[in-house]
């Protein structure tokens, strides 16, 4: 039996709202932390998973329709990844505790966010094309954060019961998503114009749908903070 | 043939940087468990001093 890539691809904002609607039921467990933020931004991100397919059928807000009559939805993407990076810095800012961590958080952010602007105003399109560079510098800047939090939990009494915080298990899945898009985010663009779906979409839609589900089992797993 | 090279690559860079992300994720959690068991050793050792301290008072 094989599994088309429009199947895989259909899957994904079913995980993504499985993932939201499993985060909403447990949210009694991490409401007072600061993984509140992480739940808001995973009922973001289904929307606009949802909203953006309904866009390129319906045409709404759409900025650019080129000659065949494909509504271009990328910029909503954009947007989405911007508030994603800057929302899981911010989450990790708070949960950190060591202060030389939480200023290299404070300079990724910084970094992140200049190279965002500069290359909206000067060398991609906003409305056109998917940024590629703020999002593989996003990605390696989130890696390294990630590790960041592995070591402090390695340093910390928390690590007792490692298996049952919600963190531990969201950083698991951001780490495989993030580290194993960056070389396909390189090419991102060129291979969004190739007729059909080319078959490197596999690589983003097989983790994203991996990356979903660990956060659904972090959530059930995971001990109330 | 050149977009085939260059698919060929981004899949060998993936699979590459994929098994990094995944030995990273193994090798701690390996120190994890490790700094588990031994926290666990302690404790039962904190345990066993003080039951000793205790039966030595006792008596």
């Amino acid at each position: 039996m094989t599994i088309s890539l429009e199947t895989l691809r259909f899957f994904v904002p079913y995980a993504e709202l499985i993932a939201s609607v499993v985060g909403i039921l447990y949210f009694y467990k991490y409401k007072q932390t600061p993984l509140r933020y992480f739940l808001y931004l995973l009922c973001y991100i289904t929307f606009t998973e949802f909203f953006a397919g309904y866009a390129s059928e319906t045409g709404v807000l759409i900025f650019y329709t080129d000659e065949n009559g494909n509504h271009y939805t990328v910029w909503f993407y954009n947007v989405l990844k911007f508030i994603t990076f800057n929302t899981l810095y911010y989450m990790y800012y708070k949960s950190l505790i060591t202060i030389k961590f939480k200023n290299w958080i404070k300079f990724f952010a910084f970094i992140y966010i200049g190279v965002f602007i500069f290359n909206w105003l000067f060398i991609q399109n906003f409305i056109l094309e998917n940024s590629e560079s703020p999002h593989i510098i996003g990605s390696i800047f989130l890696t390294i954060i990630i590790l960041f939090y592995f070591i402090e939990l390695l340093k910390s009494d928390k690590i007792i019961i490692f298996h049952r915080l919600l963190l531990f298990w969201i950083s698991i899945g951001l780490l495989l998503f993030h580290t194993g898009t960056i070389p396909f985010t390189l090419k991102l663009n060129g291979y969004m114009l190739f007729p059909g779906i080319h078959k490197l979409f596999s690589i983003v839609y097989i983790l994203a749908i991996i990356m979903y589900s660990i956060f659904t089992f972090g959530f059930i797993w995971s001990k109330k903070e | 043939m050149e977009q085939e090279r260059i698919t060929l690559i981004i899949i060998i860079i993936t699979i590459l940087v994929l098994v990094f992300a995944i030995a990273m994720i193994i090798l701690f959690t390996i120190f994890m468990h490790k700094k588990n068991n031994l926290l666990a050793d302690i404790k039962s050792l904190q345990d066993c001093i003080k039951n000793k301290f205790l039966e030595h008072t006792t008596e």
